[in-house]
């Protein structure tokens, strides 16, 4: 039988917010035909970051580098 | 209408077997966009303003923009792009590829064959606390005293050991921030401070006193996730914790400068 790995809802949350990090804050910004501004972007990261901070339910089925 | 999506730009063009499912190249010089044909009904721009409402969706997109860029990166030299980028059609992206090749060389040419990593210093306040005054006759013995002093003597000790205690802190914890960032600088190509969460960001009991990010050439991930263990051993039983993650796509590495 295999071993079921720990779930460490701490650690699975804290990589979530490092994949908002990324590609909410980092990456290159091109000029598109259609962009999401600044304000509505920094308020989707902010609105993400308030609700991973009170739910751990998000993570869940979030597949990230380890 | 059909609009296009931008993901990242690639160095090579891959085969469309290597491309995750639905992901298609636009290509134009030896650049290469990765894109996905979305609709105008979800990413238009009355559509996508309604849609960032809503909270699940978006994370869904942005679960999704991760994934892409994750496929590919292990595949050929990838600039990750921020969330959110859409043509209405082929020929404006590739005039604008077309434009920026230049620029865009540029950014391969530092990130080309290597990977970012992500590396987190946090610290067990009391458990660092414990390490110094085992370490310092100062600490100790001020405590000592503290603990036999009279209670009006014990107030004013108490006052004067915090006080120590914060300075022996403060230098301890700049010590293990120095000595990580200088053991990682060696082995990185690149490397960056950024600011520290707090614990409701990270869920964590310890405080984060350093957080990075770095990139490191896939020759020396080796060397560089052995220095990460060395530096955890060493600090074992200080109250000093690190954490590494990544493999990443190098987008903390990837903006203008």
């Amino acid at each position: 039988m295999s071993e079921l790995p720990e779930y460490d809802p701490g650690e699975q949350k804290l990589i979530l917010s490092d994949v908002l990090d990324r590609v909410l804050q980092t990456g290159v910004v091109i000029s598109g035909d259609i962009v999401i501004g600044i304000a509505d972007v920094d308020l989707v990261y902010c609105s993400l970051r308030v609700l991973l901070s009170s739910v751990d339910k998000l993570s869940d089925d979030i597949e990230l580098p380890e | 209408m059909t609009l296009f999506y931008v993901y990242c730009i690639l160095e090579d063009g891959l085969e469309a077997e290597l491309l995750p499912s639905d992901i298609k190249l636009i290509s134009a010089g030896n650049l290469h966009a990765a894109i996905e044909e979305v609709e105008d009904s979800e990413f238009g721009e009355t559509a996508l303003q309604a849609n960032l409402q809503n909270l699940e969706w978006t994370t869904n997109k942005i679960r999704r923009h991760q994934q892409v860029i994750d496929t590919l990166f292990l595949r050929t030299n990838t600039i990750p792009l921020t969330f959110g980028i859409i043509y209405k059609n082929q020929d404006n992206l590739r005039a604008f590829l077309g434009a920026n090749e230049d620029q865009f060389q540029k950014v391969f040419s530092k990130i080309r064959d290597s990977r970012e990593f992500g590396v987190k210093v946090f610290y067990d306040k009391s458990k660092s606390l414990s390490h110094l005054t085992r370490i310092n006759q100062d600490l100790a013995s001020l405590k000592a005293q503290m603990e036999e002093g009279s209670s009006g003597a014990k107030f004013l000790l108490k006052k004067k050991l915090e006080k120590l205690e914060m300075e022996m802190l403060k230098g301890f914890l700049n010590e293990v921030r120095s000595k990580v960032h200088a053991d990682l600088q060696k082995i990185s190509r690149e490397g960056l401070v950024k600011e520290n969460l707090n614990r409701t960001e990270t869920g964590k009991q310890e405080e984060m006193c350093l957080n990075t990010v770095w990139l490191v050439a896939q020759s020396s991930i080796t060397a560089f996730s052995d220095t990460v263990t060395e530096i955890r051993e060493r600090f074992h039983e200080t109250g000093i914790l690190i954490e590494m993650n990544g493999p990443w796509a190098p987008y903390n590495f990837v903006k203008d400068e």
